[in-house]
């Protein structure tokens, strides 16, 4: 589509919900609450607080909508808000360290030691002992899959959920996480990798055997 | 067991470095050495293709529905503001 | 300025898949940037040196341009485009390559034998078909005497298992592990040379 185009739309779109339309300010909720309640739901520790912490934002965001200049996306301002909130809250409910700094220190592998041929081996130390299988097409397709990817996302430590939630599930871009969640280029990357790291684990057991696993 | 001096990236080396490879922010010489790895290694080839294929996964995680009941709360308060302006 | 680069069937980066602009009989492809190898750095190249290290399905000979920064596996430019197919590299040839690793590692192993005072097993290990040596090494019980400190009958083992399995790149690394982890092979064979030589010979490249 034309930037122009888009551009337009956007303009469109802003001004309706100024102007106090209803649809659009639904298609609004409709587009970007789920994204909201998956976001804030890790920074606090249950479903309903998250709820909570959206219904928050979206009062943010319509108190606002008047004096947003539009510089910025409406999603990214819309996050913006939702973090704030969530952080705020988050820190509220039950944490005296910020999340941020959780997961970052400490020795956390890709992947298990035990799956790499150990420095005591005359050749290929360091090399896969139990190598990765090849994951079925039809695997990769199922739904089974997506089902296991969010439930692992959903049991990672607070700091990893947060950044492969913005960056791989949201999509946004590395400045935004680190902005969003006040972390360093490298703390992110390392959350991320993480993140990644266990995720791709807890796929690999159903990826090769069919099988979920807890 | 005498230190050996390796010139490649071991396996385990390489799993760790996956995120800053696609992240590209290795080093050109880590890149290279990176590359190479793949180049001799299938099983990390695979690795990094599982590593990818969670990625792309986790973009396309559906979106759940908005209560009604959340949307009911949401419409009013948007009516409300909207009355107060007037 | 000229190098090479190794892609994989078909023109394609070998792990993004990127698909090249390829050469049209004297036309060279179009030029590329840094998103052929998907990163800001640049893009990659191989120097005659550096071939054993990249082997794969397809080479080209290649035209930088831009800043170009040299490495210790290749060569990194602001631009690139491939100039022609190096016909010469096919499948067969590849296939010729793993084994003349395998033959050099065979003989290495030999000489130490032969120097050690064990001629049947020198023998055994240059005469038998490569593809057999590990069930002919089993089956005399060579291994027996050969597993002792002898890692290099070991790799010898690897490289043949992944010959088979066809992963010529894998065999190219093999033989160059299992030479420069010993100090006295590496001291009277240096198989990245070796392996270099043979490309340039078979290919009848230009010499850098």
């Amino acid at each position: 589509m034309d930037a122009l185009d888009t551009q337009k739309q956007a303009e469109n779109f802003l001004a309706a919900l100024r102007a106090g339309d209803e649809r659009a300010f639904m298609s609004l909720v409709e587009q970007y609450h789920p994204t909201m309640v998956r976001v804030a739901r890790g920074f606090v520790g249950t479903e309903a607080i998250a709820e909570e912490v959206v219904q928050d934002a979206w009062m943010g965001v319509i108190s606002g909508i008047e004096s947003f200049e539009g510089r910025s996306s409406l999603k990214w301002w819309i996050l913006c808000i939702l973090t704030n909130c969530a952080k705020t809250r988050g820190q509220k409910e039950r944490r005296s360290v910020p999340f941020s700094s959780m997961g970052v220190d400490g020795d956390d592998p890709a992947v298990a030691p035990e799956r790499f041929l150990d420095d005591s081996q005359p050749r290929w130390a360091g090399g896969w002992a139990v190598p990765p299988q090849v994951w079925g097409e039809d695997r990769l397709m199922s739904r089974e899959m997506l089902e296991l990817v969010e439930r692992a996302i959903q049991r990672l430590p607070d700091g990893q959920r947060e950044v492969i939630l913005l960056r791989d599930v949201e999509g946004l871009d590395s400045n935004q996480v680190g902005a969003l969640l006040g972390l360093t280029e490298a703390n992110q990357r390392v959350l991320l990798h993480r993140a990644r790291s266990r995720v791709r684990a807890a796929l690999e057991s159903y990826m090769a055997t069919g099988e979920r696993g807890s | 067991m005498t230190t050996v001096f390796r010139e490649y990236l071991t396996c385990k080396e390489l799993v760790e470095l996956v995120t800053d490879y696609l992240e590209d922010r290795l080093s050109a010489e880590q890149r290279l050495k990176f590359d190479q790895h793949l180049n001799w290694c299938p099983p990390c080839r695979h690795y990094l293709e599982q590593i990818q294929a969670t990625i792309h996964a986790a973009g396309r995680l559906t979106e759940h529905n908005v209560p009604d009941a959340a949307k009911e709360t949401l419409l009013e308060a948007f009516r409300h503001f909207k009355s107060q302006q007037r | 300025m000229f190098a090479y680069r190794f892609l994989a069937r078909g023109g394609l980066g070998a792990v993004n898949q990127f698909m090249w602009p390829l050469p049209e009989g004297s036309t060279p492809g179009a030029w590329v940037g840094p998103q052929a190898d998907t990163t800001a750095l640049g893009v990659f190249a191989q120097r005659l040196s550096d071939l054993p290290y990249w082997v794969h399905d397809e080479l080209y000979r290649v035209e930088l341009r831009g800043s170009v920064q040299t490495l210790s596996l290749g060569i990194l430019a602001g631009e690139m485009r491939l100039v022609e197919r190096v016909s010469g590299w096919n499948e067969s040839l590849r296939l010729d390559f793993g084994e003349s690793c395998i033959e050099r590692l065979r003989q290495c192993a030999a000489n130490t034998h032969d120097a050690r005072g064990e001629p049947l097993i020198a023998r055994c290990l240059i005469e038998c078909d490569v593809r057999e040596l590990p069930q002919v090494l089993a089956a005399n019980d060579m291994s027996r005497h050969t597993m002792g400190g002898n890692l290099l009958v070991q790799y010898i083992i690897d490289a043949v298992n992944v010959l088979r399995a066809g992963f010529t790149a894998s065999v190219a690394h093999v033989a160059r592990v299992a030479l420069s982890e010993s100090p006295q092979l590496a001291a009277k064979h240096n198989e990245q040379l070796a392996q270099g030589q043979w490309l340039q010979r078979r290919l009848d490249l230009p010499s850098e």
